[in-house]
């Protein structure tokens, strides 16, 4: 009798153990909310690392770019970009999605190039680089354009089903691939650097349009706009966090040292998370 | 005395410039996304010699200014933003020569709806959609056909309730919601019209 309890009681103490394990869901994965910075008059939907841990912000609002500090000090303006949307800092350039002008520019204060003039994007709202090549969210074409300075290659098509996607809004290049934010499809997707379509993942989540990513070593972080939420997978796409504290329309994140930045566009701010284990 | 002459001419030219634009207040609801809203501005572009746009993404409202002889009217203005895929809940135009044209309401916050009285019929039915534009599309829809007097839409229980006259039919309310984009209890929209429909209104690809 007492065996039959000590395996009843053991079989419950496991089953319990299995389903905490199943449900990492509620975790914060090791961010812990640490302060909130203002924005106030400003209307960012990008955020991108600056120099000396400041914040580049795309102010599309009033078209322009923004760097603050880290209290929320500007510290820079930078006028005459039109409706920047996602920004990257790769080297010394600073590289904007300019939406409502169908073209990139690529800053280096105080030299500006523009490209993308004669590719036809309708509404350009992310942009990433990496070794000469250049990948751009093209939000209203449905897909994913890439620059090399001499080709211009499209990758996808507007659809649902793997590899297709629903206006995509933010590109990154990260540990030898591709991840798109597939907006509209609710979900990120990861392609090869040439397009080829590699794994989807965080449709279980039920995101409610998947505005902007930032992938780090480990991790991918995607921000859930309407249900103003931060969700974390690791590199498999497998879900290991979602923060929702202080968020309100977030629609863009970036990690930097032991920081997360998360841009909250309707609740103008910026929410910082810390985690000690970085 | 210079100053005050400057000050004055200034003045003058700003007062030339503004009596001679008419400005056009639009409110587009549920552009809760920037690149929702943004986009609607750019489908206003091309509109010759547009200028001043701005864009209140919490209240839905657009402003802007178009030379008078661009001669830009209430339905063209109406036509756009339904070609961009958004529905107009009030357009009000101040014309440089201070008279006011206006359809809808761009203040109003609310649709109120009717009760229904004498000789009239409330009926409540599912209209698929999702946010605060498939709100505003399915009850212009709705209202678009003679006989209805209130149509209410809400988001959450996905469930629209109309009053009408007995003489207006059930059926006519709803193909005239499914040839808006919205499936509903009674009628199924094309393919065709769904697929023009903003990318947060597309119902039918959502994973929830």
């Amino acid at each position: 009798m007492k065996k039959a309890v000590l395996i009843f009681v053991s079989g419950l103490v496991l089953a319990l153990g299995l389903v905490s394990c199943k449900n990492p869901a509620k975790s914060n994965a090791g961010w812990n909310l640490t302060n909130v910075i203002p924005l106030d008059s400003i209307g960012a939907v990008g955020i991108a690392a600056a120099e000396n841990g400041n914040l580049w912000l795309a102010d599309a609002d009033n078209n322009r770019l923004i760097k603050i500090n880290a209290t929320g000090a500007v510290r820079e303006v930078h006028p005459g970009f039109e409706r920047p949307m996602h920004i990257a800092t790769r080297g010394n350039a600073l590289l904007v999605a300019e939406y409502g002008a169908d073209r990139l520019s690529v800053y280096q204060i105080p030299k500006r190039d523009t490209l993308g003039l004669d590719v036809g994007f309708d509404a350009p709202s992310g942009i990433d680089r990496e070794a000469g090549l250049t990948a751009v969210a093209d939000f209203y074409n449905h897909r994913i354009v890439l620059l090399d300075g001499k080709t211009v290659l499209s990758v996808s098509k507007k659809g649902t089903g793997p590899g297709e996607l629903t206006y995509p809004t933010d590109v990154q290049f990260a540990h030898g691939k591709m991840f798109v934010a597939d907006a509209y499809n609710h979900r990120v997707q990861v392609f090869t650097p040439q397009g080829k379509h590699l794994l989807t993942f965080g449709e279980k989540e039920k995101m409610n349009a998947a505005t902007g990513i930032f992938v780090s070593d480990k991790n991918v972080f995607v921000t859930d706009f309407e249900n103003s939420r931060l969700l974390i997978y690791n590199l498999e796409g497998q879900l290991q966090g979602i923060l929702s504290e202080t968020l309100n329309k977030p629609t863009d994140v970036v990690q930097i040292e032991d920081r997360l930045y998360v841009l909250n566009y309707s609740g103008r701010s910026v929410s910082v998370f810390r985690n000690l284990d970085k | 005395m210079k100053k005050s002459t400057l000050f004055c001419f200034l003045m003058l030219l700003n007062g030339i410039i503004f009596a001679q634009n008419d400005q056009f207040t639009l409110r587009v609801e549920g552009m809760g996304c920037p690149f929702c809203a943004y986009g609607l501005e750019k489908k206003f572009k091309d509109v010759k010699g547009i200028a001043q746009i701005k864009i209140d993404i919490q209240t839905g409202k657009m402003t802007f200014a178009v030379p008078a002889e661009t001669s830009l009217t209430l339905t063209e203005a109406d036509a756009r933003v339904s070609k961009a895929g958004y529905t107009a809940k009030g357009i009000s135009i101040k014309r440089s020569n201070g008279k006011t044209e206006n359809m809808g309401d761009v203040n109003k916050a609310i649709v109120p709806t009717a009760m229904a009285g004498e000789g009239k019929i409330k009926q409540t039915f599912k209209v698929s959609g999702n946010c605060g534009m498939c709100e505003a599309r399915i009850e212009k829809a709705a209202r678009s056909v003679g006989g209805v007097e209130a149509a209410d839409w809400h988001e959450d229980s996905k469930m629209v309730t109309v009053t009408f006259s007995k003489k207006t039919k059930l059926a006519d309310i709803q193909q005239a919601i499914a040839k808006s984009g919205h499936d509903n209890a009674g009628a199924k929209a094309d393919d065709s019209v769904y697929d023009k429909l903003p990318a947060c209104c597309q119902y039918r690809d959502r994973a929830h």
